[in-house]
């Protein structure tokens, strides 16, 4: 391959050139995020031309940094090697890379070494972003949406005669509202009680009529005690899954066995990758205590406030509660409360008497083994 | 749209870079963003651009409840009522109007915004014109453009930038922490009660860049968080007083809490007292 080397002095020709392999090239790297795009192409040999105006040359760092700052942050390292490489040649840079991998061997070494976790998952983020299986995922998030979509809840604003809107609710008329939402038997009643004139009129004076939010708050409860078994890897894919089918919604996780390992609470910042990780990287730990965790997660959807239209437990376990009456005591509460309690079952063994209790609390099951999901997982557990 | 006074700031080092990158891009009709963690001067520094360029602009902080309506107006319900869906009850949004005027749009925190209200970005960044229903298309000025900013994704808030509006973002300016010389100098410029002597001022930064870097607290410690602690100190000073070691810890304390999550309050203040002790006690 040609490389260009340092140069103080670059011909826009050779900026092209190296538009062209830096574009090629980043589009061939395996670990870029995203694709450089056409409109990349477009913005490198317009932010030269910038640079070129500014200090009346080009410089091959005006080449790398142009590469760098229209990539996307995820990718802006990978950027910078692959540029550097295009400029200097792969050798020189590997033997840097090489003399920083010598650096970094003593602080592996401290660190233990790479675990089987961190091989999972690599393994678990190119199945991600494997077109394929993101098919497939999104039909299985959307039947997994449509079943837990469920209800719309009640509300009423102006008047107590009017009782209960379902589906719908009622709010003053907002800077950016479609004017046909009006309700204009509530606005004009509001206006009369005012005693105002429609050119008195301001925007909040009108009440308009419009659909619940569709923004859910749910607490999801890792089983990770011994009983769970080699199906533990199951129930970690599928919540790993949930982290993504949820995350525009609101995420508090936990993990339970005798104790609780809290990894998000609500209105925490972290990123859906970061939950995920969490979730598919955990171990089988002890006997299964689930009440704590189950009071952890009523103490945690009771803060959540009124712009969340539904709120719902999620629980992936074996059953194998060796604190049934505690669970079933907190599930009660969670059900007074309005909230729905989800148990997603793993192709375990599942303990019959918390199954049977668990039913008469009118919890919802979704079985594992169920026809599509487990076909799914079981070709994501293979893979990774 | 309104015009602002000028803003004060530290153009040096990385700040000087990301301005010129900003003009860079902005001269060839590219939409730049800002990113970083909070506190580090994103917005002063696109505010400063903004103002610098005499330009009219305006301010939009994004949340995930703000609506594509609020960007781009609305249609006074009782004009409607009384005249039906005319160009004169319609009241023009921030976007609309940078568009018109061709001013500058600066879009805070765009990645807390839904992606209902990223869409809503889309046309007029690819097209610069946008549909309103009943008006007809609204095409930009030549001049208008939009410059954002937002957190690193570890920080972010619900949402995350669509790849559809990624792609239209297309120069990415990344903004930390200040190097000491030019913190130092941002701390100094903030403190006007009294001068802050250079030793004083190395004992600060020594104390903002120890509970920066702890790992047990981490605590994403703001260029904010240190000009709070130092104004405190500077107050402190222009009352005739002594800033002793004991001073420095208790505003440090008092200063930096506020980066950490309400849940760790009582044990971070904690820790970052005994950081500072320890950090305070190289210097006597």
């Amino acid at each position: 391959m040609i490389k260009l080397g340092y140069k103080e002095n670059l011909s826009f020709e050779e900026a092209r050139w190296f538009t062209s392999c830096f574009l090629i090239r980043m589009r061939e790297e395996e670990e870029v995020f995203f694709r450089p795009t056409c409109r990349q192409g477009i913005s490198i040999p317009s932010i030269l031309s910038s640079r070129y105006l500014r200090n009346g040359v080009l410089t091959s760092g005006d080449l790398i940094l142009a590469a760098v700052i229209t990539s996307q942050p995820e990718d802006q390292a990978i950027a910078q090697r692959v540029a550097r490489e295009i400029l200097f040649g792969r050798e020189q840079e590997e033997a840097e890379s090489q003399q920083n991998l010598l650096k970094n061997v003593d602080l592996l070494k401290n660190d233990g070494g790479i675990s089987g976790g961190s091989q999972l998952l690599k393994d678990w983020d190119r199945i991600r972003r494997d077109e394929e299986y993101q098919r497939r995922l999104r039909r299985i998030a959307n039947s997994i949406v449509l079943r837990s979509d469920s209800i719309c809840d009640y509300t009423y604003l102006t008047k107590e005669d009017s009782g209960p809107l379902e589906g719908e609710k009622l709010s003053f008329f907002y800077w950016g509202d479609d004017p046909e939402l009006v309700d204009f038997d509530e606005s004009l009643e509001n206006l009369i009680i005012q005693g105002k004139e429609l050119s008195w009129a301001r925007y909040e004076d009108f009440i308009i009529r419009h659909k619940r939010g569709q923004r859910k708050a749910v607490a999801i409860l890792q089983d990770i005690s011994g009983s769970m078994g080699s199906a533990l890897r199951y129930s970690l894919i599928f919540g790993a899954i949930l982290v993504y089918v949820l995350q525009k919604h609101e995420l508090a996780i936990a993990f339970f066995e005798s104790d609780d390992y809290i990894v998000k609470r609500f209105f925490d910042m972290m990123p859906a990758e970061k939950a995920a990780a969490a979730m598919i990287s955990a171990h089988s730990m002890l006997g299964t205590m689930g009440g704590h965790a189950l009071t952890w997660a009523r103490k945690q959807l009771s803060k959540v406030d009124g712009r969340y239209h539904e709120r719902e437990c999620i629980i992936l376990s074996d059953l194998g509660f060796g604190d049934i009456e505690e669970v079933a005591g907190e599930v009660k509460l969670l059900k007074r409360m309005g909230i729905r309690v989800t148990i997603i079952l793993p192709p375990a063994y599942i303990y019959k008497s918390a199954l049977k209790i668990l039913t008469e609390l009118k919890c919802s099951f979704i079985k594992l083994d169920d026809g599509g999901v487990d076909e799914f997982i079981g070709e994501v557990a293979k893979a990774v | 749209m309104e015009e602002r006074p000028e803003v004060r700031m530290v153009l040096e080092g990385q700040y000087e870079e990301a301005y010129e990158l900003l003009e860079d891009a902005v001269s060839v009709g590219l939409t730049p963003i800002l990113i970083g963690p909070p506190g580090v001067g994103k917005s002063l520094l696109a505010r400063k651009f903004a103002v610098d360029t005499r330009r009219t602009f305006c301010e939009v902080f994004f949340d995930e409840l703000m609506r594509p309506g609020y960007l781009v107006g609305s249609f006074d319900p009782a004009f409607v009522l009384q005249k039906g869906y005319c160009r004169e009850a319609f009241e023009y949004g921030p976007l609309l109007r940078a568009m018109l005027e061709g001013g500058i749009l600066l879009a805070q925190e765009i990645n807390r915004a839904s992606e209902f209200c990223q869409n809503s970005l889309l046309e007029p960044l690819e097209e610069r014109s946008y549909y309103v229903p009943r008006i007809g298309r609204v095409h930009a000025h030549e001049e208008f453009i939009l410059i954002a900013t937002a957190n690193p994704a570890e920080l972010a808030g619900t949402h995350r930038i669509s790849e559809a509006l990624r792609d239209r973002l297309r120069v990415w300016i990344p903004l930390s922490y200040p190097d000491m010389k030019t913190e130092m100098k941002i701390i100094q410029q903030n403190c006007e009660q009294a001068f802050l002597d250079e030793r004083i001022l190395q004992k600060i930064y020594a104390v903002i860049r120890a509970v920066r870097t702890d790992a047990d607290l981490e605590m994403s410690l703001s260029v904010r968080a240190g000009i709070s602690m130092a104004q405190l100190v500077s107050r402190h000073v222009a009352q005739g007083k002594e800033p002793s070691s004991e001073v420095l810890i208790k505003y440090a304390s008092h200063a930096f809490l506020g980066s950490s999550s309400a849940l760790e309050w009582t044990d971070n203040s904690r820790a970052i007292e005994e950081i500072a002790r320890k950090v305070l006690a190289n210097f006597d």
